[in-house]
């Protein structure tokens, strides 16, 4: 349940640790996102820019009050799967990616919902090290 | 001479001809068509064909509570089963003797306090006295089925869509916040003991009265309520079990309704039949 | 009843005076040898979904604290520690509620337990001592709180393997 002023976690190397929903894209106003939903956000925490830990150029990289796109990869309100199961995490968190659906980042750290495998994000479901 | 009369005779057949070719009628010399006759909208006929009827009637059952259901391919879904108990059809009803076509169908047998006039009415239908009657209306006399006929629940099949007519839950004298979902007044700024109520009723000196169905407090539930496009999952004729996908209206043990579904995606099914035709 | 179940058309007619009692014909043969519908359609589900009775067991013996291992059809597979239980009423929608944690986040799910796609469920290990309540919704991010359970297992069968 990602609404406006949801502060999520950022699980991938583009630079941004902290970040902010400000819209849930492709839903009405009154709606939430879930796993797998594309939101906008802002960057409110960002890691100091050093290319040489990251292996990237300083321009790929995200800096604090940036504005860009993000997907919901975990919920901490549970998610119903058709077999009756529901799966909930224990933070709210996201990998930002560009307009077309690629990440930014290269690297995923931590787990993942499965869900996205199914759908456009099949590549950040590749890159994390476990989907659950 | 002879040629030259040979020319005229010429000359008077093409005016002959053009004569019969070219000729113009008045609008006014069309000679008369059969027009059709007018339609009087407002007669019993054309209501009925107006009115999204089904062509054969429905089943009565007894909701008898919710359970959890597996699909052949792992899907759960919660699912509502309905007892058909003892359904049979006591009466028809026909255009001649009524001014439309109806079923009658009575489920749940039954033998104490029963009145003599209904005990007759069993009697010529052939079955057993019955706790519920209910009545569907068909489109025409084909949709008819004999007085004494058991109806089962395998008259649906499994996956075909119904439509579930019960009564809702009664919820008493409710507010306008729990009937129709008012916001209610704020908590502080200066209301007193007004929190749960509604607000303005109207206008003032103009219209200087509440306009006809103005939301507010009454009695909410106890109502009809139709329940569309329920699925249905396992119907076993011999076990008098039908289960349907979803949630229906009303408490367990009440009477409920079942009938094919009349519309899908919000169109009538008549008219998407009519459209295929 | 049982003056009924000889003759459908069995009748009550007798005369009062001049005027005849209508006939009152004998009701259908009871459906499912008259068992109330829900029992009836739950022994037929757990017959269906749990044949062996081993599921059923489960949902008896086990309880919030026991470590168990959940092997779906794609043998794809879940690790966790029970800290709910749901039984259902007159039906098949018992479900266990289990917590892992994956790389330092905790992770919980909840199975249905007679879902088809499931294939088998094994139970890991049982503590020695219980925790306090039946549901354990308390210990999320306290001291009780799980860890690794696939690491916890592992640890705990190298230990086991070498004290033999």
């Amino acid at each position: 349940m990602i609404y406006l002023k949801t502060l999520l976690n950022v699980i991938d190397n583009s630079g941004a640790q902290v970040v902010e929903c400000i819209k849930v894209l492709r839903h009405s106003p009154k709606n939430f996102a879930k796993i797998g939903d594309e939101i906008t956000v802002v960057v409110k925490e960002a890691k100091p820019l050093s290319a040489s830990i990251t292996g990237q150029s300083a321009n790929n990289r995200v800096k604090r009050r940036d504005i860009c796109r993000a997907v919901v990869v975990r919920t901490k309100a549970p998610l119903r799967r058709p077999d009756g199961s529901t799966v909930r995490f224990d933070d709210n968190a996201c990998v930002l990616i560009n307009k077309n659906g690629d990440p930014l980042g290269t690297r995923v750290s931590s787990v993942v919902a499965k869900e996205l495998r199914d759908l456009k994000y099949s590549k950040i479901a590749t890159l994390a090290p476990k989907t659950f | 001479m002879f040629t030259r009369s040979i020319g005229v005779q010429n000359t008077l057949k093409c005016m002959e001809a053009r004569r019969f070719v070219a000729q113009l009628t008045s609008i006014h010399a069309i000679p008369s068509t059969r027009t059709q006759p007018s339609q009087i909208n407002h007669s019993v006929a054309s209501t009925n064909e107006r009115k999204s009827l089904l062509n054969r009637p429905g089943l009565l059952g007894i909701k008898k509570g919710m359970i959890t259901w597996f699909m052949e391919n792992g899907e759960q879904h919660a699912a509502t089963v309905i007892e058909i108990d003892n359904c049979e059809v006591v009466a028809n009803k026909t255009v001649d003797s009524d001014g439309y076509w109806s079923v009658l169908l009575g489920q749940i047998d039954k033998f104490k306090n029963i009145a003599p006039n209904d005990l007759k009415k069993f009697e010529e239908a052939g079955v057993s006295p019955k706790r519920h009657i209910a009545e569907f209306r068909v489109r025409d006399e084909s949709g008819l089925i004999p007085p004494g006929t058991e109806i089962k629940a395998d008259y649906f099949a499994v996956g075909q869509m119904v439509d579930v007519i019960g009564t809702t839950k009664g919820k008493g004298f409710a507010g306008p916040m729990k009937r129709w979902g008012f916001a209610g007044l704020p908590a502080t700024h200066g209301v007193s003991k007004a929190h749960r109520s509604h607000g303005a009723m109207g206008g003032n000196q103009d219209p200087g009265r509440v306009l006809p169905g103005k939301k507010m407090a009454g009695r909410m539930g106890g109502k009809s309520c139709t329940v569309f496009n329920n699925q249905v999952l396992y119907a076993n004729g011999d076990e008098g079990i039908l289960i349907v996908k979803g949630q229906i209206p009303g408490p367990n043990k009440s009477f409920v309704k079942i009938r094919d579904a009349v519309k899908l995606y919000g169109k009538s099914l008549l008219k998407i039949n009519q459209e295929l035709m | 009843m049982n003056f009924f179940n000889t003759i459908r058309n069995y009748s009550t007619r007798y005369l009062s005076g001049s005027r005849a009692r209508p006939i009152v014909f004998a009701p259908l043969p009871p459906k499912r040898d008259g068992e109330h519908v829900m029992s009836f359609l739950q022994n037929k589900l757990l017959a269906k979904y749990d044949p062996t009775g081993q599921r059923r067991k489960l949902a008896e013996t086990l309880r919030a604290g026991d470590m168990i291992k959940v092997t779906y059809g794609d043998k794809s597979t879940a690790f966790g520690r029970i800290i709910a239980i749901k039984r259902g009423h007159n039906n098949v929608g018992h479900n266990i509620l289990m917590r892992n944690k994956i790389g330092g986040l905790g992770v919980e799910v909840r199975v249905p337990l007679f879902n088809p796609t499931i294939k088998n469920i094994e139970v890991m290990h049982k503590p020695e001592k219980y925790l306090s309540r039946r549901k354990h919704f308390y210990i999320r991010n306290t001291k009780h709180d799980v860890g690794n359970i696939e690491d916890f297992l592992t640890r705990e069968r190298i230990a086991k393997n070498q004290s033999n």
